[in-house]
């Protein structure tokens, strides 16, 4: 149990000299999506991207919100990803819609997604993802729940903002 | 056909503005307007933003489903806005009001068929034609079918314009 504990400590330690406060970030946002059950759904997210690599850059994010549409108003499902930005390009096709230079990163992620009775696998592909220094901007995101059949639902999300502090 | 001749008659008005108008932006974003684009999963806009005096613009916007069903539906019009913060553009290249709220009344047709008199307010708007971007946040409003008098709540989460004229790219 000590030699567990001098280990985590030691872990912890070389973690928080290696990820200064610049590195790794914790982010929240919103963003809206429709799904092929003909709703649409406005969604909070917070987001943790731990370190900063040009190649394959890891993050975490957890999103739950509220949905409309067919079906009426409602809880959307709570949603939680793990994902890598592919790569990071200045080459940016979408710098003009940015007031800073920032670069192109598009992402791709998979993880669980709950009405908190059935639970399904979520997968999203993140084409046109562009960084500011301290914003993350997503648009038009596909998206797809797969169940034991295959894809059960699908989906665009239009745009997510997230705010990175 | 309707989305192929609202497409055509958008291209042509945006030819007119771009030769007679000092400010022009191009606005992406949610868009709904009709109550049944409730019932038709997402709905996304794409318009003009031309300004017109330092607090009025015009906004041409088309409105189509994304999600499931892309394109069946179109509903099309335009807004006057006015933004009672404050001037949204100033002389000399000098930028307006960054934090902005805006009044808009609108006319849109349901497949080109007049159907919607509209009354919107923008709580909160960032950015200046100057910056080139502006973020309209939530603009809820009220639309009136005066074709068969009914009236139907509608609240859009953003939409983006981004200026290609009128911006500090002009004066560098």
């Amino acid at each position: 149990m000590k030699r567990f504990v001098v280990i985590a400590a030691l872990l912890l330690l070389c973690f928080s000299l290696s990820a200064s406060a610049k590195v790794f970030r914790f982010g929240y946002g919103i963003g809206v999506d429709g799904n092929s059950a003909a709703r649409t759904e406005i969604k909070l997210n917070f987001t943790a991207r731990p370190f900063s690599s040009n190649v394959m850059n890891p993050f975490v994010r957890a999103e739950y919100g509220v949905g409309m549409g067919r079906g009426g108003f409602g809880l959307t499902n709570l949603t939680a990803v793990a994902g890598v930005e592919l790569f990071r390009s200045m080459k940016n096709p979408l710098s003009f819609t940015m007031a800073n230079k920032g670069p192109w990163s598009p992402a791709l992620s998979a993880g669980i997604t709950t009405d908190f009775t059935d639970s399904k696998i979520y997968a999203e592909l993140s084409p046109f993802r562009v960084l500011d220094k301290d914003f993350i901007y997503e648009w038009f995101t596909v998206f797809a729940f797969f169940d034991r059949s295959g894809i059960e639902k699908w989906g665009v999300c239009l745009l997510r903002f997230t705010s990175m502090f | 056909m309707r989305v192929k001749k609202t497409a055509f008659v958008l291209i042509l008005v945006l030819c007119v503005a771009f030769s007679a108008f000092a400010e022009i932006g191009i606005r992406i974003g949610h868009g709904t307007v009709d109550p049944d684009f409730n019932n038709l999963g997402l709905t996304a806009l794409a318009g003009v933003d031309i300004g017109l005096t330092k607090r009025l613009e015009l906004n041409i916007q088309v409105m189509t489903p994304v999600v499931p069903d892309p394109l069946s539906k179109a509903v099309a019009g335009f807004e006057i806005g006015y933004s009672i913060g404050g001037n949204r553009t100033a002389d000399n290249g000098y930028a307006g009001i960054s934090i902005n709220h805006v009044v808009s009344l609108g006319l849109f047709t349901v497949n080109l068929v007049p159907t919607y008199l509209t009354l919107r307010v923008t709580p909160l708007t960032v950015g200046t034609v100057a910056a080139g971007r502006r973020e309209n946040f939530l603009p809820i409003g009220v639309a009136w079918n005066f074709r068969d008098n009914s009236f139907g709540l509608f609240i859009s989460i953003i939409e983006y314009d981004h200026y290609i004229t009128g911006t500090w790219r002009d004066y560098v």
